[in-house]
């Protein structure tokens, strides 16, 4: 009796450990807990776009005050090329806090550098912290000036932060 | 008969042996129990030896860190700054550095090799540098062990404090090696004669001290191992009864058996109460050497270490500063005992006796040189952190402390009063806060004219009416209600109803009235007519609610006069509310501490990235441009003495009633900063916005790197040459035109040509003289 007892215990462990959640970033494209049944090939789409690219200097010039004033790079923008891939490098290993912290670095050096926002509210995004993520978009696009690129990058994590909130209506408004 | 006595006496045996065996039972019981009894006890206070010295972590405060300096090409940073802010973390100058945490200067020059450090995001490795500047930026950075040019390096940061985290107590902790000799050898001598020989206790010692106090008819010695005196530290009630005596003697063995002499005489030096200053208790020689000295133990005179040996004893009965003549006598004993133990020679004695006590009077020091900043920093962790984490095991905290900026801080701050007339400055105290324009961190706090631990710290704590900082509030709230910078208001007296059916009659600044005006020249003129008006016609609690938006918890009822700033804020939350409108609407609480780590470089804590648009950008870039005027044309015109106008500064005065208060609050591309200044009793200071915060503000950042102000424009912003009067946009540049920012579709529809006379009227140059 008691050994009996003891299998289905051990089976209904079994079941519970298989079934627990894999909260790595690939679950952004999985099903949200809310509706946008019909758009699950977007949504998986939208995974991709998360991604943190190593920016270009080109990219990283376009989104910043000193395009209007320059064409030469500020000697500063290497250090913070080099803070930004560290920043990756620590993403790509889960570290978030630590590509917290490289990220804040750079933006202390380039405050006004829309891409180091989007990449910020991309983190907030993999640490679930959705309403910051769209919070930090929202910033990053204000400091955008014309990069068509960048804004729609930064709309599409809105969107899918607010489609993770569980408030499509909010989401909808966004392309 | 025989037969008798022999079972008499047989019966007595048998009885007095009963008792003996009765007696030698008890007695084993009670051996056996009382052996047992005792075990357990002694167990029981290991426990707490264990518990209260576990890993010989005699409370070890929390080692608080300013900001880490990142040097890279193009940073704005001088040879001078950087060699000051090298010797704030303890470098030391060298001819050919080669070790860790040593420096060298040529000119424009600096080599040093950086000391390796754990920060939260990754160890640093130590790193000999070259590194050259021009024009007060650095040009170029190269590794001479890389022997290539590097773009970024990251500098150990300074510690700038220490706290017991719970506690709220400052120490200043000796490790075994920074103790100095003479002190080690006078204490031992004078306290505890046989120290090293020991086992925690000392009955030898008791009957020798006995004998010479009595010889001596004074306390020469004590009977107390200086063992014994660490537990008694520990327990802090002053109990003599036998318990206590017998706890203590066990306990003493026990930390003998468990620690060696040198951790217990380290930390017996560490621990020991030495005084009282005020709130603060004096524990350990280090602190006790820089309250009753002002500098650091190892440079403590023979006699002045004499003097804190004897302060053992009795801090407060031999008080230097209440009792002189007690504390050289004493200091005096100490160096005899020194004398006969033939520690010091004679010259030595008769030198140090006859010195005089050299002491401080009194005067609280701060252990640290950054005494507001840090009162913040403890308050945040109060505020923010998980109480649990926050031991005190020796902690790490990192703060957002930016030396630079505190030094010019502090500076500007004293030599504005000193360019004052005596009398009043000697009345006058103020505060400031310096952050990032667009991070939230705080770089720098002061908290009144007088660095000293304990002050009242006015940034963080005095809350004073704001007077019309509050304008560009009731402004961006007229804004959001459909007004643009170039609609017209009346600067017309009027009266209100106010509080309790009393009658208000604002008055301008000037007590003129200026008929018609527009908008952005009320706001940069500080008219408090047409803001009233203007106020009252929008609704006093929807300014009030966009005070709170921006950041600054008031509970302020909505009476009109809130709408000169009647309210009440302290200059941080002054500080919060132009951050939010520095960095365009967007919300981010200022913060003063990046990260906490435990002893082992775990990150505990992580200061989380928070950001929350509040306003919209689009209505907080005109406000802002309405500040730029203020600066350019309005109240703050003064500010061009101590910054060209290129840099394009945004900022607005403050004034209250009677000029009890002087404020002013700016912002340039880099650096946000409040000013204010007043009295502490509220008497009138005298000043207003701009002959007094905003001068401090002006001297400050002058030697700052406040960055030039170019507002990033939001898509839906255009700006136009309007003619506000005639309320039409013009074909270009006329005379007297203004160039105003508008939100698209919100600019005047109608469109004129230059040409025409009607334009050259001079009420706007009027208006602006």
């Amino acid at each position: 009796m008691f050994k009996i007892y003891l299998l289905v215990l051990f089976i209904i462990s079994i079941i519970n450990g298989c079934s627990s959640v894999d909260y790595s970033r690939d679950r952004t494209g999985s099903a949200p807990p809310v509706i946008e049944q019909s758009r699950p090939q977007e949504a998986a789409g939208s995974a991709e776009v998360y991604q943190p690219k190593v920016i270009t200097t080109a990219a990283v010039s376009q989104g910043t005050v000193l395009s209007r004033t320059s064409a030469k790079l500020p000697p500063s923008r290497s250090a913070v090329l080099d803070l930004l891939k560290q920043s990756k490098a620590a993403i790509d290993q889960g570290n978030y806090n630590e590509a917290e912290s490289l990220l804040k670095r750079a933006l202390r050096i380039e405050p006004d550098n829309a891409w180091l926002w989007h990449n910020m509210a991309v983190l907030q995004f993999y640490r679930e912290d959705y309403r910051q993520a769209v919070q930090q978009a929202l910033k990053s696009n204000n400091l955008a000036k014309n990069n068509q690129k960048l804004k729609l990058n930064n709309y599409k994590v809105i969107k899918q932060s607010y489609i993770e909130l569980g408030e499509p209506e909010k989401a909808s408004r966004y392309k | 008969m025989a037969k008798s006595r022999k079972k008499k006496s047989s019966r007595k045996r048998k009885k007095s042996s009963g008792l003996v065996r009765f007696i030698k039972k008890t007695f084993l019981y009670l051996l056996i129990f009382g052996t047992i009894g005792l075990t357990l006890y002694t167990l029981y206070l290991n426990s707490i030896i264990k518990d209260k010295f576990e890993g010989r972590r005699w409370s070890i405060p929390a080692k608080v860190y300013a900001r880490a300096l990142e040097i890279y090409p193009g940073v704005k940073l001088s040879a001078d700054q950087l060699e000051k802010e090298l010797r704030l973390a303890g470098y030391r100058k060298d001819k050919s550095p080669s070790t860790q945490g040593s420096f060298s200067r040529k000119d424009n020059q600096i080599d040093l090799v950086s000391r390796q450090f754990r920060f939260p995001d990754g160890d640093e490795p130590s790193h000999k540098l070259r590194i050259q500047f021009k024009h007060n930026a650095v040009s170029r950075i190269y590794n001479k062990s890389r022997k290539r040019s590097v773009s970024l390096v990251r500098l150990d940061p300074a510690v700038i404090g220490s706290i017991h985290p719970r506690l709220h107590e400052d120490r200043v902790l000796l490790a075994q090696d920074e103790i100095p000799q003479k002190l080690k050898k006078a204490l031992i001598a004078v306290e505890d004669r046989n120290f090293y020989q020991h086992y925690g206790i000392d009955p030898k010692g008791i009957i020798r001290a006995v004998w010479a106090n009595i010889k001596a008819g004074a306390t020469v010695q004590g009977g107390s191992t200086l063992t014994q005196q660490l537990v008694k530290n520990f327990f802090l009630t002053r109990e003599r009864t036998l318990i206590r005596k017998l706890n203590e003697a066990i306990m003493s063995l026990l930390l003998e058996y468990h620690y060696s002499k040198d951790e217990i005489l380290t930390a017996y030096i560490n621990e020991v109460y030495l005084g009282q200053d005020g709130r603060r208790a004096i524990h350990g020689f280090a602190l006790a050497s820089e309250y009753y000295f002002r500098r650091p133990i190892s440079q403590l005179s023979l006699p002045q270490i004499s003097l804190l040996v004897g302060l053992v004893k009795g801090p407060s009965w031999y008080n230097p500063v209440k009792h002189p003549q007690r504390a050289k006598k004493r200091r005096n004993t100490v160096l005899k005992v020194m004398l006969e133990q033939q520690l010091i020679t004679k010259k030595q004695y008769k030198k140090a006796i006859a010195s005089s006590l050299g002491n401080s009077q009194g005067i609280s020091l701060s252990s640290s040189p950054f005494p507001a900043f840090l009162d913040s920093v403890k308050s945040q962790l109060q505020e923010s952190y998980n109480q649990d984490d926050l031991t005190d095991k020796g902690l790490k905290i990192f703060t957002t402390l930016n030396p630079q900026v505190q030094w010019a801080a502090e500076q500007a701050l004293s030599s504005q009063l000193k360019s004052m007339a005596k009398k009043r400055a000697k009345q006058l105290q103020g505060a400031i806060i310096v952050s990032h324009r667009n991070s939230a961190e705080i770089l720098a706090i002061v908290g009144g004219k007088k660095s000293q631990e304990g002050d009242f710290n006015r940034a963080m704590h005095a809350k004073r009416p704001i007077g019309s900082l509050v304008k560009p509030a009731v402004y961006l709230t007229a804004l959001q209600q459909g007004y643009t910078l170039a609609s017209l208001l009346k600067d017309q007296s009027f009266t209100a109803k106010s509080v309790k059916g009393k009658l208000w009659k604002p008055q301008n600044f000037d007590h003129k009235e200026h008929g018609i005006v527009p908008l952005h020249v009320a706001l940069a003129k500080s008219y408090n007519l047409s803001t009233a008006r203007l106020g009252m016609g929008i609704g006093v609690d929807k300014v009030l609610n966009t005070v709170r938006a921006l950041g600054a918890q008031t509970d302020a009822l909505p009476y009109p006069a809130v709408l000169l700033g009647s309210l009440t804020l302290t200059p941080l939350q002054v500080t919060q509310m132009y951050q939010t409108l520095a960095d365009q609407g967007f919300y981010s609480p200022l913060h003063t501490i990046l990260s906490v780590q435990d002893e082992q470089n775990n990150t505990l804590q992580q200061y989380p990235l928070r950001v929350e648009q509040r306003i919209s950008a689009d209505m907080t870039y005109l406000i802002n441009a309405n500040l730029q005027e203020v600066v350019s044309m309005g109240t703050a015109k003064g500010l061009s003495h101590y910054l060209p106008s290129r840099y394009q500064l945004a900022g607005k005065t403050g004034t209250t009633n009677e000029l009890r208060d002087s404020w002013f609050a700016g912002f340039g591309g880099n650096l946000l900063a409040v000013v204010w200044l007043g009295r502490d009793d509220n008497t009138p200071a005298g000043l207003t916005g701009s002959s007094g915060a905003l001068k401090v503000w002006g001297r400050m950042m002058q030697k700052l790197d406040v960055g030039v102000l170019e507002q990033n424009q939001p898509q839906n912003i255009k700006w136009f040459w309007v003619d506000s009067l005639q309320q039409v946009r013009l074909s270009g540049r006329c005379k007297n035109a203004e160039y105003l920012p508008f939100i698209e579709g919100t600019e005047p529809a109608r469109v004129e040509a230059c040409e025409t006379g009607r334009f050259s009227n001079n009420w706007l140059q009027r208006l602006f003289q």
